[in-house]
């Protein structure tokens, strides 16, 4: 069993490594929120005019590598890797949010996961029907050389396009709902990390939840910063719950052999890598 | 290890990236402070980029550079709250809105020409060698008609203008040839580099950008005359920038902009495709260096219409205000035009074509997204009536109360269009060249939703004609179909469809027509007068006057004689080719108004084919002609003696055109008074003094008062006197005001 130490040391290694994301997209983050062209940011970078954004040369790199991550392991790179969760998280630790322990709250938050989907069909939508497919540019673009000029920022937002102002109240709603309810916007709005969570369905190594060890005592959902169960599309495999339970009733699971999560989660991430090549 | 150790991080995390972000931004607004601020057009960022590096080298200072749509710049610029220290752009009007709002600091300065060019793949497989070809069939040339203005629009209006003086049939041959790339200017030449196009118009500076820059890709300069020939639109060549009255570095930005027009940064603009304006290169394109508000087409057709209307001369209005749409448009005063449509709608006792227009007022205005048209700029000069901003507004309002107002609906859709064509309309873009093949199609369309199947066939029939070979053909002639049989002409529409299925066949518009044929295969035509026969006219596009020529015959074939004499009148002041076709239009034109049961006006048009054209072969049909006419009829106005010259300039045309209606007395449709009216609103500054304006409104005054509306007549001859008070028409002017003025014979016996 492992205790409480080695949880935070997980945790701690994926923090550094969400940090480590952060360094590498923030630009890139700041200028989709902020002022990107399309309707939809982070999606058509590659045919973007705003060559000053890193997006337009890091996207594929990024693609490929959550494209691979998403076969080995699912949706972890919702956990180990997006700014968004990060911040989102960090936001949620500190504002220690309460609003899961409200009566009803269970029921609500059965209904408000459906959510995700409507939100992924409508960016689908936006991207391929309406708004500004990939491999098309957008007339609006201001660019600058810095992410962070604060000229390129307010000419952007009063050019008059829709989009940078409901972009802007998306974001504003996802920080502030980060406030109240631990990672809001992944568990109920976020349309890649739905797409994201289909791979956990069918990833090389996914996270399983044995049944003839578990007590039930309902530790995990409910300290879940995802609050749901290991194994579903939900799951951002954040390994929390493998270094929390208490019963060992929660490990890493390969096509073919059983990961031992003991001694420690971090080891076992290690022992995935080498095994898959991609360590 | 503690379980607090993470929340404690997590805290330190929200402040790093916290503090991280707001000195990011302080950082930036520091920067800002101290830095030269300049503003430029987005297509000017790669050149811009480099110079601003090397201005920065060179004084020893930081420029804070921002590069977007230049027209939203501009309009912050001049009517915002932040201002830059020096802007950089293509010649729009901005630059006079930015002079009228006292902002500018000296005058603009001309740095560089960014020609079109035409840019084909190295290999050419196409073998284009110049414009000229790019309306040749089977060449496919890419086009972004959704792009911002030099790459999108700019290449529409040059094409319009080599049709108009160059090559005839190459704007429209541009379209059909056209493959849509992406919606940026940026993909224009894509399709090039994947083999999909073979050709594009893009500015010279497009192919080095960095997506271009090495790529097998050749320029084909195009000849400083055809780009000349571009009045409006070329002003987006020529590049120029100017320092603002921002305050402390109003100096240093004006040795920013010097910098740029200094023959030592020569090699920086040449790097990027541009003619420094320092080169020889640039020489040709010196008569480009102006800035000009280009004229409001929209709003002269608009006020053209609205006149038509207090005249009573609805007809006429509600084409003009539906070409104020499809023509002049999208443009910010569609809303009004599409309200009055309404208004004049439920006038004329029509309310389910009131409820059409306002229906759409509604549901059109004001336009998703920023438009260009929006733009306070592009206003300057020409304010609109009251309405600052967002004009659509009080249309809407309108338009609401209209509704309101309105019986309930009593007509299907299906019985106020019993012959359907197209159910969405096609949407007429900005890019959309100006009088195009599709602009026609809409327009006919919409007449035709608008309840007038007559107009619909007049400018339907304009698409395969005029504007042959547009790739709106099949769809026009199909509706022309659909009009005849609208209107009762079964046999016609069953003619018209035939030809839609012999001439288009596999098109959408001929599987349309097969169907259509079959629906009518039992129904009986509206039985109508034959017309006098036409001399037979094999269909040539070659040149302007033969598609005119074209036309016209195909609008007297159709049964709008009226229109058909217009047309041939177009014909005889075009530059002809030679005099046999003047004389076989004059001809015609006697013969349309026969047709029309004017037989005083058809001996006119005999006796000017005997005059002006003696060796022609048509003047022995138009001596039979006379001989047939019975002997009362007589031409009203002795004939000169010399055939006309060419109308030189669309106000020339109307109003030659419309002295030939007045020397045959002929008012009726209001045709003649709708040309007098063309010819003040289409004269150009040019004109202004010259004795084409106060001839013209005098006689648009003599017009009104002979169709019985002297209160408008006498307007029109007050503003003669007022206007143009040294020129005889103002004493003709003055003279019928007094005759206006005095008694009747029959108001004195009244009173007496």
């Amino acid at each position: 069993m492992m205790g409480p130490d080695a949880m935070e040391r997980i945790t701690l290694i994926r923090r550094a490594s969400q940090v480590a994301f952060l360094l590498l997209t923030g630009e890139w983050l700041t200028i989709g929120w902020l002022r990107c062209p399309y309707g939809v940011p982070f999606v058509s970078c590659m045919s973007c005019p705003l060559r000053s954004c890193p997006g337009t040369w890091l996207q594929p790199y990024l693609l490929a590598l959550i494209g691979v991550s998403s076969l080995v392991i699912g949706r972890a790179f919702c956990g180990w890797a997006c700014p968004m969760g990060l911040i989102e998280e960090v936001l949620g630790r500190i504002s220690r949010p309460r609003l899961e322990r409200l009566k009803g709250f269970a029921r609500a938050d059965r209904w408000m996961k459906w959510l995700k989907w409507p939100a992924l069909a409508a960016v689908v939508y936006l991207v391929f029907a309406v708004n500004y497919p990939p491999g098309r540019g957008h007339p609006y673009v201001v660019r600058a050389a810095s992410a962070f000029n604060l000229d390129a920022v307010t000419i952007a937002w009063t050019m008059g396009v829709r989009a940078y102002w409901v972009r802007a109240a998306v974001l504003a709603g996802a920080l502030v709902g980060a406030l109240v309810l631990m990672r809001a916007w992944c568990r109920y709005c976020c349309p890649f990390g739905a797409l994201l969570g289909l791979f956990n369905k069918i990833s090389f190594i996914k996270l399983w939840r044995d049944e003839a060890p578990c007590e039930n005592c309902g530790k995990y959902p409910r300290e879940c910063v995802q609050h749901t169960v290991p194994g579903t599309t939900d799951c951002i495999i954040c390994g929390d719950c493998i270094s929390g339970c208490s019963c060992s009733a929660i490990r890493l699971r390969s096509r073919g052999f059983e990961m031992n999560a003991q001694p420690g989660f971090a080891e076992g991430v290690e022992r995935v890598g080498s095994a898959s090549g991609t360590g | 290890m503690s379980k607090t150790l993470v929340r404690r991080l997590d805290a330190v995390l929200v402040l790093a990236i916290g503090v991280a972000a707001v000195s990011a931004f302080v950082w930036g607004a520091v920067q800002r402070r101290d830095a030269l601020a300049v503003w430029s057009c987005g297509g000017n960022y790669q050149v811009l980029s480099d110079y601003v590096r090397r201005f920065e080298r060179g004084h020893s200072c930081a420029v804070n550079y921002v590069a977007a749509p230049v027209q939203y710049l501009l309009e912050m610029a001049t009517y915002g709250d932040r201002m830059p220290d020096a802007i950089v752009g293509r010649a729009g009007p901005g630059w006079l809105a930015l002079k009228k709002e006292g902002k500018l600091s000296g005058e603009p300065t001309f740095f560089a020409i960014d020609p079109l060019v035409v840019v084909v793949p190295a290999d050419n497989p196409a073998g284009v060698r110049g414009i000229e070809d790019i309306g040749r069939e089977g060449v496919r040339v890419s086009a972004t008609p959704d792009a911002m203005r030099p790459k999108s629009k700019v290449p529409a209006l040059l094409m319009s203008a080599l049709d108009e003086q160059f090559f005839p049939g190459i704007m429209d041959s541009w379209v059909r040839n056209s493959i849509r790339s992406g919606k940026c200017g940026m993909t224009l030449l894509e399709p090039l580099l994947s083999g999909k196009a073979d050709a594009a118009v893009a500015p010279s500076s497009l192919v080095t950008y960095p997506e271009y820059r090495d790529k097998p890709l050749k320029l084909i300069p195009i000849q400083p005359k055809h780009l000349l020939a571009m009045k409006k639109g070329r002003a987006s060549m020529p590049q120029c920038a100017a320092a603002l009255n921002s305050g402390h570095k109003t100096a240093l930005a004006r040795q920013f902009v010097e910098g740029l027009a200094d023959p030592a940064n020569a090699d920086l603009l040449e790097q990027h495709g541009y003619l420094p304006i320092s080169s020889a290169k640039a020489e040709p394109f010196k008569a480009m260096l102006e800035i000009n508000a280009p004229k409001d087409l929209a709003g002269l057709l608009t006020r053209l219409g609205l006149l038509l209307a207090r005249f009573g001369a609805d007809d006429e209005a509600r084409r003009r205000l539906l070409i104020v749409i499809h023509i002049g448009g999208p443009s910010h005063w569609d809303a009004r035009a599409r309200y009055e449509l309404g208004r004049l709608a439920l006038e004329s006792g029509k309310p389910d074509i009131a409820r059409h227009h306002w229906e759409r007022v509604c549901r059109e205005f004001p336009p998703e997204g920023p438009v260009e048209y929006d733009s306070r700029v592009l206003q300057v000069g020409k304010p609109i009536e009251g309405l600052e901003r967002k004009p659509y507004e009080h249309w809407i309002s309108l338009a609401r109360e209209g509704l309101a107002s309105l019986p309930p609906e009593r007509r299907t859709r299906a019985e106020l269009l019993p012959f359907p064509i197209r159910s969405e309309p096609l949407t007429v873009l900005e890019s959309d060249p100006p009088k195009s093949g599709k602009r026609w199609l809409t327009l006919g369309e919409d007449h035709y939703r608008a309840g007038d199947p007559r107009y619909a066939m007049r400018d339907s029939l304009k698409v395969g004609t005029l504007h042959h070979p547009s790739p709106y053909s099949a769809d026009a002639e199909y509706n022309v179909g659909v009009f005849q049989a609208a209107m009762g002409r079964i046999d016609l529409a069953k003619e018209q469809w035939n030809r839609t299925i012999s001439e288009y066949p596999g098109s959408a518009a001929a599987r349309r027509a097969g169907r259509a044929l079959q629906g009518v295969r039992d129904m009986c035509t509206r039985v109508v007068p034959s017309l006098p026969e036409m001399p037979s006219w094999q269909e040539r596009f070659d040149t302007h006057p033969l598609r005119t020529m074209t036309y016209g015959m195909r609008l007297y074939h159709h049964g709008l004689p009226l229109y058909a004499f217009k047309e041939m009148l177009k014909v005889i002041h075009s530059e002809a080719e030679g005099t046999d076709l003047a004389a076989r239009a004059r001809y015609c034109a006697g013969v349309a108004c026969m047709a029309l049961e004017w037989p005083d006006a058809a001996a006119r048009q005999w006796v000017l084919c005997q005059r002006h054209y003696r060796e022609s072969s048509w003047v022995s049909k138009a001596t039979e002609a006379l001989g047939d006419l019975p002997p009362s009829a007589a031409p009203r106005e002795i004939a000169p003696s010399r055939a006309p010259e060419p109308a030189k300039g669309p106000a020339q045309l109307h109003f030659a055109i419309a002295e030939e209606f007045l020397a045959a007395a002929l008012f009726d449709d209001d045709e003649v008074l709708l040309e007098y009216l063309k010819v003040i609103t289409t004269a150009a500054p040019a004109d202004s003094e010259s004795p084409i304006l106060p001839n013209a409104t005098y006689k648009a005054g003599l017009c009104l008062e002979e169709t019985a509306r002297p209160a408008f007549a006498r307007g029109m001859y007050e503003r003669v006197a007022a206007r143009w008070p040294d020129t005889p028409f103002a004493g003709k002017a003055r003279a019928r005001l007094a005759a206006l003025s005095a008694p009747s014979p029959e108001a004195s016996g009244a009173s007496s």
